[in-house]
């Protein structure tokens, strides 16, 4: 019993003591991170240098490919058009996204009937899953779906786009389907902003007689301004890591036309099993990616 | 008088452009429910059923069940067994990145443990491409043996979401006045035990907001489930997008699956919805 006591003391003293405070605190944190994002990038760097795939020959045996994977992945034009695609996809989707969101919240800045309710339905696209949305607008964009049916009725003949089957319809297929996801996620972040905006100068301009646009564009836009630009990063951030909807709506195709960044490398990495070219890839994302965010990230943490 | 001037009325042209976005926005929806109440037969014909005369409660019962619709040719899989899997991996894996989350949220918030450098590397690996930390994740779980296991899939979840789990409640814990903490210290409890037992009960409603938006995102990912499991596991969108790839056909009962698999989502979402923006901007915007 005693020894017990003890050893729950000696526990609490450990806990406590300020020398051991990382420890406690962010060691747990850091395990994790560690074991699922660090030594696997430790791994990679090792795979992509020798090209040792698992079950082929023991890793020691590997030899190392003065990086040959890297070479390659920069005369990939695959790799390059499947990178140029996802910007292509998600410039305009986020861009459209943004412009919605923000209108959608200013005309929510007005007082209306069934605000609350209607308010709560623009939010439901962001609440499906991915994969739901991808095998919804699937079902959508099938040739004699609902919406050629409807466009037919529109038009007056029978139109008939094989959505997804046309190189350049399935690139607008996939930028409806997000925009129709995430608008919500800009429709809600825009509103924060717009009601955090202060009374005094709107008012203030108002008296003076300036008129709805002027007082949008000199005195909502620059007060909104943080607040757009974290939520473009966050958005853009996201939206460059699309996978789920293009590969359950498209699966990359025709060919290779809507291959996303992610979808590529995961052709490469566990449809065909090169782990250690798909590793050389993985790095090359990573590394952009990171140079794309580190300067990024700084609104978001100065807001904290 | 503020509130007179301020409160404008939304004008005609206003309400028509609510009324086509709600259209938008409404369609997709009411079309999935409504494939998911077809009967067989009327899920491919053209013109389109837009509401079908017969509700078809069968492609709801039968994913459950299991049937043979076109009698060899194909049959409906039973979606149970996914439904289990993904509650397992999603509810361990936000505990898990619950727990972790609320210590490291602690160091960040009240020690500024980490320093400079630590925000920016969880903001990293959040922001990250998943793909990329799955292909050496793979080999590392094939020499480890957790590959297509709960705890493998659990591990990952934990690790991807916990930069969320972190940031999140650190921002709640920013909400509670450090003095607070001070004043138990004075009465006798050690750091750690003010902590714990004077700010973690003052946040229980951020805790809450917080498992289950973590939730929701573990509830609905794909690419670790897709490439981390074989078939032995199986989680709700990879079975989604197996019935696809396995039976384009089942427009009526894949549907109603993907109703089922979003109710969750929708119910838990409506309940945080006032905490939504804190989660998405990672407690950077609070509302």
């Amino acid at each position: 019993m005693k020894t017990t006591r003890n050893w729950h003391q000696k526990f609490l003293d450990f806990i406590d003591n300020p020398k051991n405070r990382f420890l406690v605190l962010l060691g747990p944190i850091h395990v994790v991170l560690f074991l699922v994002l660090l030594f696997p990038f430790l791994l990679m760097i090792f795979l992509s240098l020798s090209g040792w795939e698992p079950g082929k020959i023991s890793w020691w045996l590997a030899q190392f490919n003065y990086g040959i994977g890297f070479i390659n992945v920069f005369t990939d034009a695959r790799f390059i058009y499947s990178f140029l695609r996802t910007f292509l996809i998600v410039a305009p989707a986020v861009g459209v996204e943004f412009v919605f969101g923000l209108i959608g919240a200013l005309l929510f800045s007005k007082t209306f009937r069934g605000k609350k309710l209607i308010a709560t339905f623009f939010l439901i696209p962001m609440f499906f899953m991915p994969v739901v949305v991808g095998y919804n607008f699937w079902m959508i964009f099938q040739p004699r779906g609902p919406l050629n049916y409807i466009v037919g009725l529109m038009v007056g003949r029978d139109f008939e786009l094989s959505w997804l089957s046309d190189r350049y319809a399935a690139i607008a297929a996939l930028i409806i389907a997000d925009v129709w996801q995430w608008t919500p996620f800009m429709f809600l972040l825009m509103t924060a902003g717009v009601l955090s905006l202060p009374e005094n100068p709107i008012m203030a301009a108002k008296v003076l007689g300036a008129s709805d646009w002027q007082i949008f564009r000199h005195i909502k836009l620059p007060m909104l301004k943080n607040i757009i630009v974290i939520a473009l990063i966050i958005r853009l951030m996201e939206a460059l890591k699309l996978f789920d909807m293009p590969f359950i709506m498209t699966g990359g195709g025709p060919g290779f036309h809507t291959e996303t960044i992610s979808i590529y490398a995961f052709v490469v990495s566990i449809v065909s099993g090169r782990l250690g070219y798909g590793s050389s890839l993985a790095l090359i994302i990573l590394i952009v990616f990171l140079l794309i965010i580190a300067p990024s990230v700084r609104p978001i943490l100065r807001r904290r | 008088m503020s509130e007179e001037v301020l409160e404008e009325k939304l004008g005609v042209i206003g309400w028509i452009v609510i009324v086509i976005g709600l259209i938008l926005t409404l369609f997709p929806v009411f079309w999935i429910i409504s494939t998911s109440i077809k009967p067989m037969g009327q899920w491919l014909t053209y013109p389109p059923v837009f509401i079908p005369e017969k509700i078809a409660v069968e492609n709801y019962v039968n994913i459950f069940t299991g049937a043979a619709l076109f009698t060899t040719f194909a049959n409906v899989p039973v979606i149970t067994h996914s439904i289990v899997d993904s509650a397992i991996c999603s509810v361990f894996g936000t505990l898990f990145s619950i727990a972790i989350g609320i210590l490291a949220a602690f160091g960040v918030s009240r020690h500024k443990l980490g320093g400079e450098f630590f925000p920016v590397f969880l903001l990293s690996a959040r922001m990250a491409p998943p793909i990329a930390a799955v292909i050496p994740l793979l080999v590392l779980y094939s020499i480890l043996g957790l590959v297509d296991t709960y705890q493998g899939l659990i591990l990952a979840y934990a690790c991807f979401t916990s930069p969320y789990s972190t940031w999140m409640i650190a921002s709640f814990i920013d909400e509670v006045p450090v003095e607070l903490e001070q004043s138990a210290q004075v009465d006798g409890l050690s750091t750690i035990e003010s902590h714990f037992k004077v700010t973690l009960p003052l946040i229980k409603g951020g805790l809450v907001a917080t498992s289950l938006f973590v939730f929701i995102l573990n509830w609905s990912e794909f690419l670790l489930a897709l490439c981390l499991t074989h078939g032995k596991i199986m989680t709700i969108p990879v079975q989604i997008r197996s019935f696809t790839v396995y039976s384009g056909i089942l427009y009526g009962p894949q549907s109603a699956f993907g109703v089922i698999a979003i109710i969750p989502l929708i119910i838990f979402s409506l309940i945080i919805q006032k905490h939504l923006v804190r989660g998405l901007t990672f407690g950077a915007v609070k509302r």
